[in-house]
């Protein structure tokens, strides 16, 4: 490294003069600021070419009259010639910090130094990096070998330990070298070929595009083939079992990383084993019974990350990954759902959360009561998809859910669900805020003939505010009389049908068009008779071919109650 | 983080390429000029080769001139690092240069395809003799008879006896390389400590001193390479893993693996036994051989250092590159080492390894074999396996790096005396002429013979290797 050394207080005071200290200090202020250009800067900009002239010129300036720069490192203060020249106590921000953690005691620029080269140690210095990690400072410095800037370490200091033993005492030879003269020179002693073979140029072609492929290599992937050879050929269960857990642990870290190649293959590699039957039967037990237990909650919290960036993941890899995840994770994972907002990654998640939560539906149910909105409605979903029967009373509430998507997704799981309750809980619809879903029920419960529906359905139509439903809703809860009234409507949908109202045509064509669907719905003979007796009666009039239509489409119908299909 | 290329550094490096080109085809030339006539068309090809990369230097104002200075190849003021691919032109140009003592060849802007032709069967013309003081002179006066004048020749400077660059003295160097070793050996012994008691490792300081490693062999490589020849007999210590670090690095640079992979690979090297931190001492020092249980338990290291490495540090780069060398140094180069797991395929830094541990256990007596070989022995038994146990090619380049006679191998030279290798000769073709120092004088009397290089001296020639541990003499004193 170099063969300056850190002086102490006094020593610096004798070296170097107050002129020396400020111009030091003017010094290592302009390469400060160069170095938080960098940062604040892309490579580009102006203004970090004009930072960096200027500390290049004043340390270059520097060097000319004094011929060496030399800083002294310590843990937030930098020191020129034994005088303090730069303090900052703030661990993020103190370049002092920065280099006294990773082992930088002092640096020293010489003369000749090059604008390259500053530019390229401050970049280093400048960012923050872990002093533990293959890029730290001192690493970074060491591969560029500035041939101007010499750095000395805290370790340089440090006598070697002589205590290992590791060198043995210098002794005399004489004992032995009298033994190899007792011993005559054998003639059968090998000897070395003459010359050694120097590789050919093929060899070296090869040597060197093998070392050139080093250079690119992901040394990951070398840890995961070792990693999967450990677990295919480890025989012992206990090993194979710690081996499990340390993969885990990784595949936990490249969640964090956001690294789901390798958690994929990594995954991929332990359900294959899982599944072959050439591995042993106690080392298959093992990855099933103990899949996703060292993986922990946040790292797969991590995952929406990646899939916001959704483009970056392929959607058709979550069943795998969530069928890993899956039963010990899927608190987790529905807290994901709560953060997909693409509809794509959306779709393929609840595709694949529905077939990982089949066993164990209960553990949606806490979701049920969250905040956001989305995620109530996917959790709904996914209960519908699977077809969990338990979760009635926890989603039935949620019929007066304050968003309408989230109502939308309760009345489809309704709909399906075969208990009783279920259908009385979707009659609730019928008093929902939104008119497409009142109608929606109007016309669910008309066509599955759920007599129950309508006590609620007359009540609706003698409501007050019945004259300001927008007139689809009124068409509706007509056709829905019908159905559900089937013969006793009749009399009643008859009298509006015949009934003139002289001094308003507007409200008779509403009127009658109401009758005229709720007797076409009814389907029954009396309703058929009751349309034909109102064709007679209109004829000639606008009303005519209204009643006439519903007529000819009823009759096409075949007459006779309509089968009650229950519209998912 | 700015890419560090500016235009006088693009400039260097273009040069270096070029200059490398130049000296391997003016090694071609010289081969080729061997065996065919002057006006041969077999010639044509390096002729042409020679003046375009001279043209190209030219064309970039430069000096189309190589130059030998203290040991180094350089062109014009550049210096000319050796690769696996160059090495052998490299030693042959230097050995040439040093022989009819030229300091410099210079190739001028005018030079033609015919000047290069009779340049080279002129040196072809003085191949057979050995150099001497006159043959600069008359090699220089050769070449105007034949009316030579693009190419100019300049005499070697006189250079001390010791070329050391830098101005360390060879004292101060060998003291250096002690220190560092030292230093390697305390931090790895650190390391696996806290392996064996299950606690974080932290690899800073190891780090550090494979840099300062690294830095060595690229200035000394010989003062390092000879303290692996210290062997610890009484316990298992790490002088094994910081020796097998030393003999991968060599391999490492000499393979042209830049600063960055060889620290990974340093590390990786340092650290392959990492998981005997969890075998018991008393296995691992036990005299004599070991049984088929022990072998089993012994067997179980690289697995357990993967598992160590994984337990206590996470993975990151350097980490990686520890994980695959410790898994990987007893697989073989054919897969057939152990242990027995499906693998496809052992990494560049795994044969590496593999070849460095194995010859420093199969010369050592407390890593697996009670009966240590002399190292030249160790070198032939390793040749035996290539392509089985070792990966040919690299073994090939380790085989050149330490040489036939590898440092430390104890000869008889047919002068009665003993010496020990100290380094090999500079030209790759006399490296069965390696330097000795003298250890005993014709009587059997231990002496101070100083170094003698047996590729120059022209009267020592070597009768046999002796296996110095067989005789109680311990060849690594000679490196301290």
């Amino acid at each position: 490294m170099g063969d300056a050394k850190p002086m102490n207080e006094a020593e610096g005071n004798a070296r170097a003069g107050k002129e020396e200290i400020a111009s030091g200090a003017e010094v290592l202020q302009a390469m400060l600021k160069t170095a938080k250009a960098f940062r604040m800067y892309l490579p580009n900009n102006p203004l970090r070419k004009k930072f960096i002239d200027e500390a290049t010129e004043k340390m270059s300036a520097h060097l000319r009259r004094y011929g060496q720069f030399q800083l002294d490192v310590e843990q937030f203060t930098i020191y020129y010639g034994g005088t303090s020249i730069h303090e900052n106590r703030d661990a993020k921000e103190s370049i002092a910090f920065r280099l006294y953690s990773d082992g930088i005691r002092s640096l020293l620029f010489r003369e000749g130094i090059r604008h390259d080269e500053i530019s390229d140690f401050l970049d280093i210095v400048g960012q923050d990096r872990p002093a533990d990690t293959d890029d730290d400072i001192v690493t970074l410095l060491w591969i560029k070998d500035f041939p101007h800037i010499v750095y000395l370490l805290a370790e340089d200091f440090l006598e070697a330990d002589e205590g290992k033993g590791a060198m043995p005492t210098v002794t005399s030879q004489k004992v032995g070298i009298r033994k190899a003269y007792e011993v005559p020179p054998e003639a059968s002693t090998q000897q070395a070929p003459r010359n050694i073979e120097p590789i050919t140029t093929e060899q070296a072609a090869a040597l060197q595009k093998e070392t050139a492929a080093e250079e690119a290599r992901d040394p990951l992937q070398e840890v995961l083939k070792v990693l999967a050879s450990i677990l295919a050929g480890e025989t012992d269960l206990g090993m194979f079992q710690e081996f499990l857990e340390i993969v885990e642990n990784l595949i936990g870290n490249l969640l964090h990383a956001g690294r789901t190649g390798e958690v994929l293959r990594l995954i991929r590699y332990l359900q294959k084993l899982e599944r072959s039957a050439s591995v042993a039967p106690g080392k298959r037990e093992l990855i099933r019974s103990d899949s996703g237990k060292y993986i922990p909650a946040d790292a797969v919290l991590a995952l929406q990350k990646v899939m916001e960036g959704a483009q970056d993941f392929p959607v058709e890899d979550l069943p795998d990954l969530f069928r890993y995840l899956g039963p010990r994770h899927m608190k987790e994972i529905c807290e994901l759902l709560g953060t997909i907002q693409q509809m794509k990654m959306r779709k393929a998640a609840i595709s694949a959360v529905v077939e990982v939560g089949k066993g164990n539906p209960r553990v949606f149910y806490p979701f049920l009561r969250d905040q956001r909105w989305y995620l109530v409605r996917n959790i709904v979903l996914i209960l519908n998809l699977l077809g969990d029967r338990q979760s009635l009373d926890a989603v039935a509430p949620l019929a007066s859910h304050p968003d309408l998507r989230v109502r939308k997704e309760v009345f489809a799981y309704l709909l399906k669900h075969p208990d009783p309750r279920a259908r009385t809980a979707v009659i609730g619809f019928l008093q929902d805020e939104s008119p497409p879903l009142r109608i929606r029920t109007l016309q669910i419960l008309a066509a599955a003939k759920f007599t129950p529906a309508l006590k609620a359905v007359e009540e609706m139509i003698a409501a007050k505010d019945f004259a300001e439903k927008p007139v689809q809703e009124k068409y509706a809860l007509y056709e829905a009389l019908g159905a559900l009234g089937g013969d006793s409507v009749v009399p009643q949908l008859q009298r509006m049908v015949m009934k003139r109202h002289w001094l308003n045509r507007f409200k008779e064509g509403e009127v009658v068009a109401c009758a005229v669907a709720g007797l076409k719905k009814a389907h029954t003979p009396a309703a058929l008779e009751a349309l034909r007796q109102a064709e007679a009666k209109r004829k000639g009039g606008e009303l005519e071919t209204l009643i006439a239509r519903a007529l000819k489409e009823a009759e096409k119908d075949g007459g006779g109650p309509i089968s009650s299909g229950e519209d998912a | 983080m700015s890419s560090g290329t500016n235009p006088q550094q693009q400039l260097d490096r273009e040069l270096i390429r070029l200059g490398k080109g130049l000296n391997i085809q003016l090694f071609v030339l010289m081969k080729t000029a061997q065996n065919y006539p002057e006006g041969h068309s077999a010639l044509s090809g390096p002729v042409r080769q020679i003046l375009s990369a001279v043209r190209d230097i030219h064309r970039r104002n430069e000096e189309a001139s190589l130059r030998a200075h203290a040991g180094h190849l350089l062109v014009g003021e550049i210096r000319l690092k050796p690769d696996a691919v160059g090495i052998e032109s490299f030693l042959y140009t230097l050995a040439m240069m040093k022989r009819f003592q030229i300091g410099g060849i210079h190739f001028g802007q005018a030079v033609t395809s015919q000047d290069i032709i009779q340049f080279a069967y002129v040196l072809k013309e003085f191949e057979q003799s050995w150099g001497g003081e006159e043959a600069f002179a008359r090699l220089a006066a050769r070449m105007r008879d034949r009316l030579i004048k693009a190419i100019e020749l300049e005499p070697l400077v006189e250079e001390g006896e010791s070329e050391v660059p830098e101005g360390l003295s060879e004292v101060d160097q060998q003291a250096r390389s002690r220190r560092i070793y030292l230093q390697t050996v305390s931090a790895t012994a650190e390391v696996m400590e806290n392996a064996k008691m299950g606690q974080t490792l932290r690899l800073r300081k190891s780090k550090r001193v494979v840099q300062t490693m690294i830095d060595q062999l690229l200035a000394y490589e010989t003062s390092l390479l000879g303290l692996t020849t210290i062997r610890c007999h009484d316990e298992y210590t790490y002088n094994h893993s910081v020796n097998v670090c030393i003999l991968s690095l060599a391999l490492g640079q000499r393979i042209g693996l830049g600063k960055a992979r060889l620290c990974e690979l340093g590390m990786a090297a340092l650290f392959h036994d990492i998981g005997k931190s969890e075998i018991p001492p008393e296995l691992l020092n036990k005299p004599g051989e070991f049984t088929p249980e022990e072998w089993k338990t012994l067997q179980k290291h690289p697995v357990l250092g993967v598992r160590a490495l994984m337990k206590l540090k996470g993975l990151d780069l350097v980490n990686a590159r520890l994980i695959t060398g410790s898994f990987e140094h007893h697989r073989n180069f054919d897969l057939s080492g152990y242990p027995q797991y499906p693998y496809r395929r052992v990494s560049l830094f795994g044969r590496i390894i593999s070849i460095a541990d194995c010859y420093d256990a199969l010369t050592s007596s407390r890593v697996y074999h009670r009966t240590p070989l002399p190292p030249d022995k160790a070198l032939r038994l390793m040749l035996d396996k290539a392509g089985m146990a070792y990966d040919p090619i690299l073994l090939k380049v380790f085989v050149n790096c330490i040489g036939s006679y590898p440092l430390g191998t104890l000869l008889r030279l047919n002068t009665g005396e003993l010496g020990v290798v100290v380094d090999n000769a500079a030209e790759l073709f006399l490296w069965d002429r390696p330097q000795v120092r003298i250890v005993a004088d014709q009587g059997g009397n231990e002496a101070d013979g100083g170094i003698v290089d047996l590729s120059t001296d022209g009267v020592r020639t070597i009768v046999e290797t002796l296996d110095a541990r067989h005789f109680g003499i311990d060849t690594s004193v000679y490196f301290l």
